[in-house]
């Protein structure tokens, strides 16, 4: 019994950290109305060096179609193993789309970029739609796209 | 079988297939309309020369684009506002919008998914992979009724139901097949069952980290002419580790934005490459007539679809129910039918109502279903069979002949088989032949001797009846009434009368032409299209059988012509000779296609007697290329009967019949038609050397003579009328 | 002249029971086949677990139309929202249960092995958000699954 307890409380005194390092943020995108398909998004970021650290999501399921978002393919070489779990379908014209992660503390005030890559069927690839760098700071304040995101907010 | 798995994918997947190929149908518009108005490079124009014309004019440009019907498509940003538009590439300006058209948009949705994601697509997936099916079954069921595939598109002898069905499915047939095959490979990339593996280039991880190389230097792009172009995206503005990416027809590469050196390539993949062939060859995208020819071919889809449908209803409401069929061990008389249009099942339920009235029990069942030992209380078996096609087996008789053929032994119980069929065919009720004799052979004890009804007479159904009757020792009457077509109101507007003196008057009996509704013209049915040789058929006041008449007239003429004599025991001939000019008659159309002159110039020899001049006039009449007719015309006295006399006299002047010999059976020295038909050997044989065909109307005594005078005739020439017969050219219409 | 009367042939077909049976066998066949193939494309990311799928029709790793609601806690639930094209998307929960599917990740695509062009990992659909946790890149904590919306 004793060893039972003691393995339980071991066990919560490495969870409870790894749970309060993390919390949930609700990414907003707003789309305008471009007059064409769904739009696939790709919404992943990249550390202080400029370099790919993951991905957030993926709006867009079919695979093929991945390669026009051309950063984000460029980056993970179209590797779908990056975007396991974090796919949903792809958004469109004037729609908004909310989705909320459960995000590691780390990621903030850290010198983080989100980046969204965006492509619609026969419009143009418009890869870095969105930049924004990941701050407590500027949570809350909407980011327009280059060509086809009205707005992006990240909440937390 | 096959009839089935035509018949019910047609029947449940219709409306599904009417939106996909009015959708597909409105879509391959778009591909030639575009390669009609985007302004096309001229030939031999680099990438580079192209480039650097659209950078001149957009410096900030990022993506220059490619279509496979040619239009180019450049994507800049201007101080951060994004711009795109169609490209001329002489001048590397903007000339239009780059916008999607939003109606092939929604086509293309509509098209693709019905607008319902995922399961949309599985559905017009599921669409495609009927209309194939539906393609297949169609083609065989085709080829059956023309009498083989090299006969595809023979003209169809029997006047179908669905005639409109077939003549139109002959010639969309290739096309929807086409469409539908790369419709499903199509949808089964799009779900990833195939190998498509990418073919994208691993992205250079060292670059030269200069900048700005000029377009025009660049190497490769100087030798790519852009109808292979797809594709050439710039670097990000500064972004030294970023490169450009030229996308062609035979792959993907990247260049150097400093060196404009090339640092990486890898050709398009076998399967990328088909997947992309058989996407131009269903969008038209690369293939713009094609495309049109494959919509034009989809439009017949809606119709095809609604006139199947049609057919269906028309097939079950022709086919009777049998009540009362007993059960196969417990009848005394065992009723097996070989049907293939429904007709003869017709004919069974009379028998099967007759016969039960009488007291027997019937059991009525198709001939594939035979099997002895069910029977097992059977006194007799009668076999009702047609023939399809060239004597095959209809539908309902398949591996009849086997069976019977394996039987150790033949039932006690004899057989009676009478056949159905139309005399104008070869082989003449050619399968109930075989299975009659197969069944002497087999020792099969016969109930009656073999017969045949032609063209499914009621007469001669009722006639076998009664000799069916007797060898059962019962009273049997079959009137059997196959079911009456859709009549027109038809107003008799003159006469002509022969024969008074004698037992059989005979008037040629002109009508007016029916008013038909304009649906009626627009498909030419009924009374909007005939010509003589067709057939009348008048349903008389009191009856529900309708007798036929041979049409003298077409319409063309402007009136119905036909001639009757009146039978001393007729009732439609009886109600026909007594109409005055006003009264009307009920009538129909009844194409018969196998007695017709045909086109071209060659001569004409028309043997007829009494009303069988009938059709014969119509021919000479609308004889207006003055083709050589030679008409051989019996009659029983220039006074009383000489149909068309002066008509014909008239006719000659006009240059529409040549030469007119007359018989006179009544005269003092009698001759038929056949007699004279001799006396004329030798110019006969003349013209059926120079390709003459010979059409003979009249009674079936007439009929025989006449074939026997033209194997006289023929045997120098070293020809017989079978040959002939064979070759089309000596046809009947006997009666 | 009077001759013989005839109706033409109509292109009517045999007994209406042989063709009812016909029909019956072919539509719950196809549906047979449909219905796991179906559950299988939409969720399956390789194809050699759409053939396993097909096969192994009986076991119950794909919840078939046939489902009552009665068994949904013991199965995984599709989430809805992978089709790109449906703009009616809703929000689907996620739920946790043994799902044979997770035993058949790509093992040879792990990491960091993408020059590995066997892999094929671009030319295969990543699992949808719901049917398993997100990839372990550092980014994400471990506590509730992602949530989605569509406006």
């Amino acid at each position: 019994m004793k060893s039972l307890l003691a393995t339980l409380a071991l066990t919560t005194a490495l969870t409870l950290p790894g749970l309060a390092m993390a919390r949930p943020v609700t990414l907003t995108t707003t789309m305008n109305n471009y007059g064409g398909d769904g739009a696939y998004l790709a919404l992943y970021v990249t550390d202080a060096a400029g370099a790919y650290a993951g991905s957030l999501w993926m709006a867009g399921g079919k695979s093929k179609y991945y390669e026009h978002l051309s950063d984000w393919y460029r980056a993970t070489a179209g590797d779908t193993a990056q975007i396991n779990g974090i796919t949903g379908a792809s958004v469109g014209a004037g729609r908004t789309l909310e989705i909320t992660l459960d995000l590691a503390d780390t990621l903030f005030d850290a010198g983080y970029t989100l980046h969204i890559d965006a492509a619609v069927e026969d419009m143009r690839d418009s890869p870095n739609e969105v930049t924004v760098p990941l701050t407590t700071d500027g949570a809350g304040t909407p980011v327009t796209g280059r060509r086809y995101v009205a707005d992006f907010t990240y909440d937390m | 079988m096959i009839r089935a798995l035509h018949r019910w994918p047609g029947l449940l997947a219709a409306a599904l297939l009417i939106v996909l190929t009015l959708s597909g149908a409105a879509l391959s518009v778009f591909p030639a309309a575009e390669r009609l108005t985007a302004p096309q490079a001229e030939t031999g124009l680099s990438v580079a020369t192209l480039a650097t014309r659209i950078q001149t004019a957009y410096p900030g440009v990022e993506q220059i684009r490619r279509s496979p019907s040619g239009q180019i498509t450049a994507y800049w940003f201007v101080d951060g506002t994004p711009g795109a538009a169609v490209i001329d590439p002489a001048t590397g300006q903007g000339v239009g919008s780059a916008d999607p058209n939003q109606v092939e948009r929604w086509l293309t949705n509509l098209h693709r998914s019905l607008f319902l994601g995922d399961g949309g697509r599985i559905a017009m997936a599921l669409g495609a992979a009927a209309m194939l099916i539906l393609s297949v079954s169609g083609s065989v069921l085709v080829a059956r009724r023309a009498g083989g595939w090299r006969r595809w598109f023979a003209p169809l002898r029997s006047p179908l139901s669905g005639r409109l069905h077939v003549e139109i499915a002959r010639v969309a047939v290739l096309g929807l097949a086409l469409s539908s095959m790369t419709a499903l490979w199509m949808s089964a990339s799009t779900f990833d069952l195939l190998p498509i593996t990418s073919s994208a280039p691993v992205f250079p991880t060292e670059v030269s980290g200069e900048i700005g190389v000029s377009i025009a230097s660049i190497d490769l792009l100087g030798q790519t002419l852009v109808a292979e172009l797809r594709e050439l995206n710039f670097p990000y503005p500064g972004d030294a580790t970023d490169v450009f990416t030229l996308k062609t027809d035979q792959g993907t590469g990247y260049l150097d934005q400093g060196t404009g050196a090339a640092l990486g390539w890898t050709d398009l993949t076998g399967w990328e490459l088909v997947l992309e062939t058989i996407y131009m060859l269903h969008t038209g995208q690369g293939a713009a007539l094609l495309g049109l020819v494959l919509g034009l071919m989809a439009l017949g889809v809606p119709v095809l679809g609604v006139t199947g449908v049609l057919v269906w209803l028309a097939g079950r409401r022709s086919r009777p129910r049998i009540p009362e069929n007993q059960q196969a061990a417990k009848a005394e008389t065992i009723l097996l039918v070989g049907s293939e249009g429904g007709s003869t099942w017709g004919f069974a339920a009379t028998l099967h109502q007759a016969l039960s009235a009488a007291g027997q029990t019937v059991h009525v069942g198709p001939m594939s279903g035979f099997d002895p030992a069910r029977h097992a209380k059977a006194q007799r078996f009668v076999i009702l069979a047609a023939t399809y096609g060239d004597g095959d087996a209809p539908e309902t008789a398949k591996g009849f002949l086997d069976r019977l053929k394996a039987l150790g032994t033949v039932p006690a119980a004899p057989l009676a088989v009478l056949g159905f069929g139309d005399r104008s065919y070869p082989d003449y009720c050619g399968y109930a032949q075989r299975v009659a004799e197969m069944a002497d052979t087999q020792g099969w004890n016969m109930l009656l001797p073999f017969d045949t009804i032609d063209r499914q007479s009621p007469q001669d159904f009722a006639r076998w009846g009664r000799l069916l009757g007797q060898a059962l020792g019962i009273d049997l009457e079959l009137a059997h009434q196959p079911i009456v077509p859709a009549t027109e109101m038809l107003t008799l507007v003159s006469r002509r009368d022969y024969g008074a003196e004698m037992q059989a008057p005979t008037a040629i009996l002109r009508f007016a032409l029916p008013h038909l509704t304009f649906w009626q013209k627009l498909t030419g049915q009924g009374f909007a299209r005939f010509e003589a040789g067709d057939l009348l058929g008048i349903v008389p006041e009191g009856s529900a059988i309708p007798r036929l008449y041979s049409l003298a007239s077409d319409r063309r003429d402007g009136f119905v012509e036909i001639v009757v004599k009146r039978q001393p025991s007729g009732l439609c001939s009886a109600q026909l000779t007594q109409l005055a000019p006003g009264d009307t008659a009920k009538g129909y159309i009844r194409r018969n296609p196998g007695f017709k002159p045909g086109k071209g110039r060659a001569p004409l020899i028309l043997i007829g007697a009494g009303t069988g001049i009938g059709p014969l006039a119509g021919f000479i009449r609308s004889n207006k290329g003055h083709r050589p007719i030679h008409l051989f015309f019996g009659m029983r006295h220039p006074q009383n009967d000489f149909l068309y006399g002066q008509d014909l006299s008239d006719w000659q002047t006009e240059g529409r019949l040549t030469r007119l010999d007359t018989a006179v059976s009544r005269a003092a020295n009698p001759s038929y038609v056949q007699d004279t038909l001799r006396d004329e050997g030798v110019e006969v044989a003349r013209l059926i050397k120079g390709g003459a065909r010979i059409m003979v109307c009249g009674g079936r005594g007439m009929a025989a003579g006449v074939t026997d005078a033209l194997a006289d005739i023929l045997k120098p020439l070293g020809l017989t009328p079978q040959a002939l017969r064979a070759e089309g050219r000596y046809v009947e219409d006997v009666y | 002249m009077v001759r013989p009367d005839w109706t033409h042939h109509t292109n009517g077909d045999t007994t209406m029971k042989k063709t009812l049976i016909l029909l019956a066998a072919t539509t719950a066949l196809s549906a047979a086949i449909a219905a796991p193939t179906w559950s299988a494309v939409r969720t399956s990311d390789s194809p050699v677990q759409l053939f396993a799928a097909i096969l192994e029709f009986g076991q119950d790793a794909m919840p078939l139309i046939l489902a009552s609601g009665d068994d949904d806690d013991d199965r995984e639930y599709r989430n809805g929202s992978r089709s790109e094209d449906d703009d009616d998307d809703r929000e689907r929960k996620y739920r946790s249960g043994s799902r044979r599917d997770d035993d058949d990740d790509d093992d040879e695509c792990d990491g960091d092995d993408q020059d590995d062009d066997d892999c094929g990992g671009s030319a295969r659909n990543a699992a949808p958000a719901g049917t398993t946790p997100p990839p372990q890149n550092g980014l994400f904590g471990n506590g509730t699954p992602p949530v989605v919306q569509m406006n």
